[in-house]
């Protein structure tokens, strides 16, 4: 069996020519230490504003319920089409307010990943690479709070609103845990940040005062990036303390909690925006469960018009804040579903043919990439994967994806070098 | 003549350490200076040295009154004893289970081997301190089946068994090697990983597969075939290869007859062993003591335990291009633990021991250097380093002219072998048909057995119940029990006889299979025989293609390694210029400072003098103007007599003329005389007030010429003043171009100490911060706290309970060591949920690298305010119940000191501590537990250092 791993690439080569050229040049005075630096990636100053949301539809939404609807086929199923805000291009009618803001988003119809398993479909849209045994890569959102420079924020760089208790994953990789993701159960901050019962905030200050002064003392006979990144971690800690209401949508008005939606979908929906404006680097927002082989019209009727109302009231609240250019939005699944309906009015897992829509920060608005057959039973033009994608996500907010993460003396390119992005889908 | 010397240099470099005599820590120190610009002769403090070596190898720190008596401890070679006593620590072994878990596991999920029962394995392990060789064999051939080595097969079988992953752990963990990007190419940017040495790893692996039984029990057993190819994606080129470790040539392995190629058949259920295993072979290989980068691995990583930075680093990157710190002492270190026969507590040992391991950790504590002294240094290697290139170039050239000779016999033989392989091919196919005959065979044989008894105990009753049968023929009972049993009867011998034909079948199929290999067996004989002097053949130049290749890394790396080395060095020169240049930029500024300091005191003396003679001025100008005034009234007077003198004489005229007239008459005469007299007396008068007035004019012009002379004093004055005033203004101005220029120079500077840091650890000049790991930090909280000390308290009563020693019993070391042992056991199963606690959250994920640091908010968030630490730090049982009971101040700065950071405090902090104590004396447990709180998170308690 052969593994796909990091390094199928002709970067590589190149890579290799340039090193062995130095070597020659110098007449082989030049060290290896040379070689193991990128500056590549360091020396992007401008990305550092951009934020990215991605919507989760777990368990793999119907495309032929919203992105791409065939009605009147006999993969159709019963819904409509609908026009929307960009001539000539309709969804599914289970997204009407949607629908009104497609000028400031986009569709790619053409994706055929090759995969129709949960687990693997999932690892090839997050991490836009193939799973292979022995190798483990970072997900899109640690790539992006790494890329973007999260860390140095007093806030997390890189959360998920979930339902469940919190913590950290174990979703960064070769990353590190600095830039895994951090659940934040909606509505609660996260873990142990507020102060211990019994202890004033005087008491706090003046402990912080003398482990600061203890620190300067060492600092004096030894000091180093780790020491003082230690060090800068309770600093961290103190501010998202002072910022603690940035987890608490109970401060949003009444009115945007009804915009939104009381579901937790539009409340999760709701602290994605809170969590962006104050400067979060990556949030994502999770809606459960799509995996319809049973019932996929009733449950899509259900769960895509929660979607619609959160989703619509978000793109609407970053268009007119200003946010829409420098923010990513993205909405997808591990893979569609099949055009093909089964006997319990379901439809099952598909990676062949399906879509994602996308918007904001470098995505060109109202851009439609590619497109299926006349049922959506396959790619008609301009077939992509979830390489290309995760390409096109990483361009779109500033970060070159043809570049490569320094880890251990080993340079590992950020997305996959056999692919590239989708030009024509950028600004 | 200095050619000489650098000739006699590189002989020394280039040959191995030779003096094994000496004990290992020494061999160590030396290797270190010896390639130092610069030393540091300070050691580590005691206390830093104790604090330090607990963490290293107990993976905690001493307890408070354990850090007193080793402070308070006179005795010379007290460093000896504590090392001493620490390796026969049983914590020692809990602490060596752990790395040797991490390191080899990296946190993976349990798979199906539970992951207690592997660190169990592993500690139990290093109780009989099993040699690190033997410990790796097992782990590279454990199968699975033996209860006594089967967690050992975690390695393998909780990594899923894949060939690929395992490939690459196997070449990372054992041989310091992350080959994966050669697995489809040759590395692109390492010039020594090639496909083939992926392949050849591979090659040990690839026979072996997960089997489960019917247990749902994983085993990983192997097969004695399955060869391996490969092909590049980037050029094209195949290859074939047999197994071989990096370093090593192919092994020449032994050729079975096909039937005796299992020492256990495969067949359902069963772990099959070959009668040449490729595992075995591996683990042979690797562990004998002779596979440089077996030996390597662990030599190195060991010392990166100790200090930090190991002398390669990724220590998964070994290639020539990323070299050792210190090639010698790279060398010392792989003989050093062959020679101690894989003994890592005796291994670790010498290095506490060493000088090297006991550097001191601040920065300030290194020797100054200057520019110069290490300019000699770099010109002295540069010389070594042309002459190491052309041996580079040379060595090359060498190994390229064997590599076209192995390429040439290998085309020779090509045919030959590939109707070697397609013999061998043909046979396995037929073994393998043959053995799933046999397998069936003995299966149905199995199966026969075990259903003929059943079967003869159903005829014996049905015999019987026939004869009751006879006698009673109406009853319907017998009659229906006569025909279940026959029933019964008939259906088992059914079955018997429909197993005896499939056995008879595969009996007859495995004879004909057999018989079939027979033929097939002869040609790969005969194929054999041809290909087997090309094997040899083939083997010798590829023996010799790997020495001349070994050599040329060797000396490849020699030279990356001298290059790093004057990149250091060159780090350090800049420093020590930019340090330099600070100086005379200093003197220049200090310089100016003092002269701009004298012409301002110059100055202000030049204006005290400059007012003073204006204020002489003005009084000499009063001096005049009173002369002038004075002149003025003398001449006025003297004018006034004078009149009057003229007057008397115009009298005197006018009376004389009347007396002539009037002649002499007495009265008149009388007047006459009178006026004369008064004349006489208006002259002299006259004359005096001429005199006055010519006093006076003397006066006003020694006034005027004092006037002059003052207003020229003054003028120079002024003069002077400006001249200092333009000098002053020229020696600001130069100032004001220093300056700027002394803070730059002192910014870069500070960068280069910044940078220096490492470079000066590098260099063995101070010691490496190591950040704690997960489990150095729970132990070492819990420690300070006395959190631990409870745990010991309740262990010691347990096992005293179980087995109470008497007190001749206590006379007995292996009956205290047992005890000691037990209690540090009970000790750890107590720690070991609280372990988990902080491997949550300080730990790196699964599967990832376990040794990189970081900090992020949520530790930072956990220890400022997670409820844990909060209720250690607040709980009158502990640290702070004591503290709170302590009266005096400076008391409580010794023991807050001594308990967390093993030191004593010093004054500044002893003073730091009673002001905080004092400024809030009603809330006495409040400041104690925010001290220990704060002391807790700092820095010097987070790095061991």
């Amino acid at each position: 069996m052969k593994n796909n791993y990091a390094c199928r690439s002709n970067e590589h080569d190149i890579a290799r020519r340039g090193f062995l050229g130095t070597m020659l040049g110098t007449a082989g005075v030049v060290g290896g230490l040379g070689a193991f630096t990128n500056p590549s990636i360091a020396s992007e100053l401008e990305r550092k504003q951009k934020r990215v949301v991605v919507f989760n539809m777990a368990g793999g939404i119907s495309q032929l319920e919203t992105w791409d609807p065939k009605p009147g086929t006999d993969t159709g199923g019963p819904f409509r089409a609908i026009p929307t805000s960009v001539p000539g291009v309709h969804i599914s009618e289970l997204l009407p307010k949607t629908a009104k803001f497609m000028h400031h988003l986009a569709l790619v119809r053409s994706i055929n990943i090759k995969e129709n398993d949960h687990g693997k479909g999932r690892y090839a849209m997050w991490t836009g690479r193939r799973q292979t045994p022995g190798q483990e890569f970072p997900q899109i959102g640690a790539v992006m709070a790494k890329s973007l420079g999260a860390d140095k924020n007093a806030l997390p760089g890189h959360i998920q609103v979930s339902s469940s208790t919190g913590g950290r994953s174990n979703d960064s990789a070769y990353l590190g845990p600095a830039f895994a993701s951090i659940s934040i159960a909606s509505g609660k901050p996260p873990a142990n940040s507020a102060r211990p019962e019994g202890m004033t905030e005087k008491q706090d200050i003046l402990r912080n005062e003398f482990r600061r002064s203890a620190d300067n003392r060492f600092s004096l006979r030894r000091r180093s990036a780790q020491t003082d990144a230690y060090a800068q971690s309770y600093e961290q800690a103190q501010q998202l303390m002072a910022n603690r209401d940035v987890f608490d949508i109970t401060k949003e008005s009444p009115k945007d909690h009804d915009r939104y939606g009381k579901h937790e979908l539009g409340q999760h929906s709701l602290l994605a925006r809170r969590l962006l404006e104050k400067g979060v680097t990556f949030v994502q927002v999770t809606h459960s469960n799509y995996d319809t082989h049973n019932e996929n019209f009733n449950f899509h009727l259900e769960q895509v018009g929660e979607f619609d109302k959160a989703y619509s009231a978000l793109v609407e609240d970053l268009a007119v804040r200003g946010m829409l250019e420098s923010t990513l939005i993205i909405v997808m699944s591990e893979f569609g579903r099949t055009p093909r309906i089964n006997q319990y009015y379901g439809r099952d897992h598909w990676g062949t043919a399906w879509s994602i829509c996308l918007g904001g920060a470098g995505i060109q608005p109202g851009a439609v990439i590619g497109s299926t057959n006349d049922n959506g039973t396959a790619v008609k033009d301009r077939e992509v994967d979830h390489g290309h994608l995760f390409h096109t996500y990483l361009q779109a907010v500033g970060v070159d994806s043809l570049g490569s993460f320094s880890i251990g003396g080993q340079d590992i390119p950020v997305a996959d070098p056999s692919h590239a992005p989708i030009e024509e889908l950028l600004t | 003549m200095k050619r000489l010397i650098h000739s006699a240099l590189i002989c020394i470099i280039l040959s191995s350490p030779a003096t094994a005599e000496s004990p290992l820590r020494e061999q160590i120190d030396t290797a270190v200076s010896k390639y130092q610009a610069l030393s540091n002769e300070s050691l580590a403090s005691a206390a830093e040295f104790q604090r330090r070596v607990y963490l290293d190898l107990l993976g905690t720190i001493p307890s408070a009154q354990e850090t007193l008596s080793f402070l308070d401890n006179d005795a010379v070679n007290k460093r000896e004893q504590l090392v001493d006593r620490i390796i026969t620590d049983p914590r020692l072994n809990h602490r060596l289970a752990n790395i040797f878990d991490v390191m080899l596991m990296e946190r993976i999920a349990d798979g199906q081997v539970k992951s207690a029962q592997w660190r169990q394995y592993l500690y139990e392990s290093f109780v009989a301190n099993k040699p690190y060789n033997v410990l790796a064999r097992e782990i590279l051939t454990s199968n699975g089946s033996d209860p006594a080595t089967r967690p050992a097969a975690r390695f393998y079988l909780d990594r899923a068994g894949e060939t690929n992953r395992l490939t690459r752990d196997v070449g990372r963990m054992f041989f310091g090697m992350d080959m994966q990007c050669a697995q489809c190419h040759d590395h692109p940017l390492i010039d020594g990983y090639f496909q083939r040495d992926y392949y050849g790893l591979f090659a040990f692996l690839n026979r072996s597969h997960i089997l489960t039984d019917a247990a749902k029990k994983n085993y990983f057993a192997e097969k004695s075939v399955g060869n391996v190819s490969f092909k590049s994606v980037f050029t094209e080129e195949a290859g074939e290869t047999g197994p071989h470790l990096p370093g090593d040539a192919p092994i020449a392995e032994p050729v079975h007859k096909k039937i005796d190629e299992y020492k256990v058949r495969p067949r359902a259920n069963v772990v099959t062993v070959p009668t040449y295993s490729r595992r075995e072979q591996l683990a042979e290989t690797a562990t004998n003591g002779e596979n440089r980068a077996f030996n390597r691995n662990i030599a190195n990583r060991l010392w990166g335990l100790m200090n930090g930075r190991a002398l390669v680093a990724p220590v998964d990157l070994q290639h020539a291009g990323n070299p050792p710190l210190n090639p010698e002492l790279m060398s010392v270190l792989e003989l050093g633990i062959v020679q101690l026969n894989f003994d890592v507590k005796a291994f670790l040992r010498e290095i506490a021991l060493s000088k090297t391991y006991q550097r001191a950790y601040q920065l300030e504590s290194r020797t100054k250097v200057t520019a110069a002294h290490i300019q000699e240094k770099l010109e002295s290697v540069e010389t070594i380093q042309n002459e190491l290139s052309k041996q580079v170039v040379a060595a090359s050239q060498a190994w390229e002219q064997q590599q076209t000779v192995v390429a040439k016999l290998d085309t020779q033989w090509t045919e030959i072998r590939a109707a070697f392989v397609k013999a061998d091919t043909a046979a396995s196919a037929k073994l393998d048909k043959y053995l799933k005959e046999d397998g069936s065979l003995v299966t149905t044989t199995n199966s026969i057995s075990q259903r003929s008894p059943k079967r003869d105990v159903l005829a014996i009753a049905a015999a019987e119940i026939n004869a009751v049968l006879k006698l009673l023929p109406a009853e319907k009972g017998v009659v229906d029990a006569a025909a279940v049993f026959k029933k019964k009867l008939d259906a088992s011998n059914a079955e018997l006889t429909k197993l005896e034909a499939t056995r008879g079948k595969a009996e007859g199929k495995a004879k004909e299979e057999l018989a079939e290999l027979s033929p097939l067996q002869s040609a790969l004989d005969t194929a054999w025989q041809a290909w087997e002097p090309g094997r040899i053949e083939l083997q010798a130049a590829a023996a010799k293609e790997q020495v001349l290749r070994n050599a040329y890394e060797k000396i490849q790396e020699e030279f990356y390694a001298m290059d790093a080395q004057q990149l250091r060095w060159k780090r350090i020169q800049s420093a020590a210029v930019l340090d330099e240049q600070v100086v005379s930029q200093q003197a220049q500024v200090a310089e100016l400072q003092l002269k701009i300091k004298q012409t301002t005191d110059q100055i202000n003396a030049a204006t005290k003098k400059l007012t003073e003679l204006q204020r002489n001025q003005q009084s000499a100008k009063q001096i005049y103007q009173q002369a002038t005034n004075a002149l003025l009234v003398v001449e006025k007077q003297y004018a006034a007599k004078k009149e009057a003198i003229e007057l008397m004489e115009e009298l005197l005229v006018t009376t004389n003329t009347a007396i002539q007239s009037i002649s002499s008459d007495e009265d008149a005469l009388s007047v006459v005389r009178q006026l004369k007299q008064q004349q006489s007396r208006l002259g002299s008068e006259v004359a005096e007030a001429d005199e006055q007035v010519r006093v006076s004019q003397n006066e006003v012009s020694a006034g005027a010429s004092q006037l002059q002379s003052a207003a020229t004093a003054v003028a120079e004055m002024q003069k002077m003043l400006d001249t200092k005033l333009v000098a002053l203004h020229t020696q600001q101005q130069q100032l004001a171009m220093k300056q700027p220029v002394l803070m730059a120079t002192r910014e870069k500077q500070m960068e280069a100490h910044g940078k220096l840091s490492s470079v000066l650890v590098y260099e063995f000049v101070v010691s490496d911060l190591k950040p704690l790991t997960p489990e150095q930090l729970a132990n070492t909280v819990m420690e300070s706290l006395g959190v631990t000390e409870t745990f010991r308290v309740q262990a010691e009563a347990e096992v005293d309970k179980a087995n109470l020693l008497t007190d001749e019993d206590q006379q007995d070391a292996a009956k205290m060591a047992t005890r000691q042992r037990e209690v540090s056991e009970k000790v750890q199963a107590k720690i070991a949920s609280l372990e988990n606690e902080f491997i949550k959250l300080y730990a790196a994920g699964a599967g990832q690298v376990q040794t990189d640091f970081f900090a992020t908010i949520d530790q930072a968030l956990y220890f400022t305010n997670g409820s844990r630490i909060k209720g250690w730090v607040n709980s009158n049982s502990y640290l702070s119940g004591r503290l709170i009971k302590t009266e005096s101040a400076s008391e409580i700065a010794e023991q807050l000191y001594i308990s967390l950071l093993n030191r004593r405090p010093t004054e500044q902090e002893a003073k730091q501590v009673s002001e905080y104590l004092t400024a809030r004396t009603d809330e006495k447990a409040e400041t104690v537990r925010e001290m220990i709180w704060a002391l807790l998170a700092s820095t010097e308690f987070r790095f061991n250092h």
